[in-house]
């Protein structure tokens, strides 16, 4: 069957899987979207998706629904935006709509692979990163903030036709990578995620503001190293984040040098992209979840369950629960934690 | 020792140093071996400050830099605040244009991370 007749389902129409649905639809495949909302549903049937941003503006209708479970066939490529605290449900409606050789492709935030696996069949499984950058400004009005290229793999396995079918089919919206170590890629990203949206969510600083401080920076270098110690005993080899950040050389050296050395790097991330906003922190100061648990949750939890020791980590996931429970303020001085004193001296 | 005087190229500011204190930097940094033009630099900087002047200037008037000159500047800045052990003061100047909001909140924000006081200076 040629690639324009397959049929496609994008699971969540927040900015990436509208923008996503939009340029494949334009591209001319045949894409139907489930989105949460029946007042959405009707924008995105009867007005479209608008999509402006960096790669041009165009509209788009296509056929929408409220649930997965209102679609009529089986599809033969899903992809799954959903956030990752809807992850588990989405997969769990999408098994009946699932053929022997239909594959998934994961975009959420975090790790979410090896969970969909479980639910749904690894052999159904691909990674994803989304390496570029969207907001959505009103239901139906989606932004490409900035460009960027996908990488996909699988998880257990090396590359097929099937997967170079996914490369051409999201290449139609920007650059695909395909590699044969996607959990390194992935958890590459979750590390990042894991200190500058989880610090930006229990601050409430912008990255740049986040970055004067010394006690931040510190706990960013030592979120890294827990994960990167952990990466080692899950046998991931984790790739440099954005070709540029080396964890295994940032994290090297013990001694006064190499500390002012990560400093520096983390000073000059902080200056670049100083008006950067934690994603976390803007769901918290919308009174959502955050999707701390596929974060430094993820982190933790293995942690826990391989006897790898993970403090800092797991002081972050609890603490950012207690404020989506409401038992704890969003303000810089949740860095004077006495938990996080030691790592100061 | 001598002044250090290095001309403005197309990727590379003006710098001129010199041992009675006025240290000005002056263009943009957008230089690709960022290394091997700022080792010269600091070389000279690490010799100043084994006998600065009583007081130092830092003129820092650039109209854009890239990550790597980001560096220098905080390693540079850095090592000037020594001239403090030796009982010397001094003063830096951050120059930006009018309306250039992205210069002065880089100058910003480097004077936090340094913990330093900057004079910031508006080009009309």
């Amino acid at each position: 069957m040629a690639l324009k007749d397959k049929s496609i389902l994008v699971v969540g129409a927040g900015s990436i899987g509208g923008i996503a649905a939009a340029f494949l639809k334009k591209a001319g495949y045949n894409v139907e979207i489930v989105c949460k909302y029946e007042d959405y549903r009707d924008i995105i049937s009867n007005e479209g998706l608008k999509v402006s941003g960096v790669k041009g503006s165009f509209s788009e209708k296509m056929r929408a629904f409220v649930s997965v479970k209102d679609i009529a066939n089986k599809k033969d490529i899903i992809l799954l935006a959903v956030k990752a605290t809807d992850m588990v449900e989405a997969a769990e409606d999408l098994k009946p709509f699932l053929k022997r050789n239909s594959l998934v492709i994961s975009m959420q935030n975090g790790i979410c692979e090896p969970e969909l696996g479980r639910i749904l069949g690894n052999d159904h499984i691909v990674g994803c990163i989304v390496g570029w950058g969207a907001t959505m400004n009103k239901a139906g009005d989606l932004e490409m903030t900035s460009t960027g290229d996908f990488v996909i793999g699988y998880i257990d396995r090396i590359e097929d036709e099937r997967l170079k079918e996914i490369a051409e089919l999201l290449g139609t919206i920007l650059p695909v990578r395909i590699t044969g170590n996607i959990m390194g890629h992935l958890y590459s990203k979750l590390i990042i995620n894991s200190c500058i949206t989880s610090l930006g969510a229990i601050t409430g600083l912008l990255l740049g503001q986040m970055m004067r401080m010394s006690r931040a920076r510190r706990l960013f270098i030592e979120i890294i190293r827990e994960a990167i110690e952990l990466a080692d005993v899950l046998q991931i080899k984790v790739e440099d984040y954005g070709n540029k950040l080396n964890y295994y050389e940032f994290i090297s050296g013990r001694n006064s040098y190499f500390d002012v050395k990560r400093h520096i790097t983390l000073i000059l991330m902080g200056l670049k992209y100083r008006r950067l906003k934690s994603s976390s922190l803007q769901s918290l100061q919308r009174g959502k979840l955050t999707e701390i648990d596929y974060l430094n949750g993820y982190i933790s939890a293995s942690g826990r369950e391989y006897g790898i020791p993970t403090p800092i980590n797991e002081s972050i996931v609890k603490m950012i629960h207690e404020i989506e429970d409401g038992e704890r303020q969003i303000t810089p001085a949740n860095l004077d934690e006495e938990v996080f004193e030691k790592y100061y001296k | 020792m001598d002044e250090l005087f290095i001309k403005a190229t197309k990727n590379s500011p003006e710098i001129a140093l010199s041992p009675d204190g006025t240290l000005s930097f002056k263009g943009r940094s957008i230089h690709e071996n960022a290394q091997d033009f700022f080792n010269t630099v600091l070389d000279w900087i690490d010799e100043y400050i084994n006998t600065p002047a009583d007081t130092t200037f830092v003129d820092l008037q650039l109209e854009y830099f890239n990550s790597a000159t980001a560096k220098y500047i905080i390693v540079m800045l850095q090592k000037l605040k020594e001239v403090r052990l030796k009982d010397k003061k001094y003063y830096v100047n951050w120059f930006y244009e009018e309306g250039d909001e992205d210069i002065l909140e880089r100058g910003e924000y480097f004077a936090s991370v340094l913990d330093m006081d900057f004079n910031f200076v508006e080009i009309t």
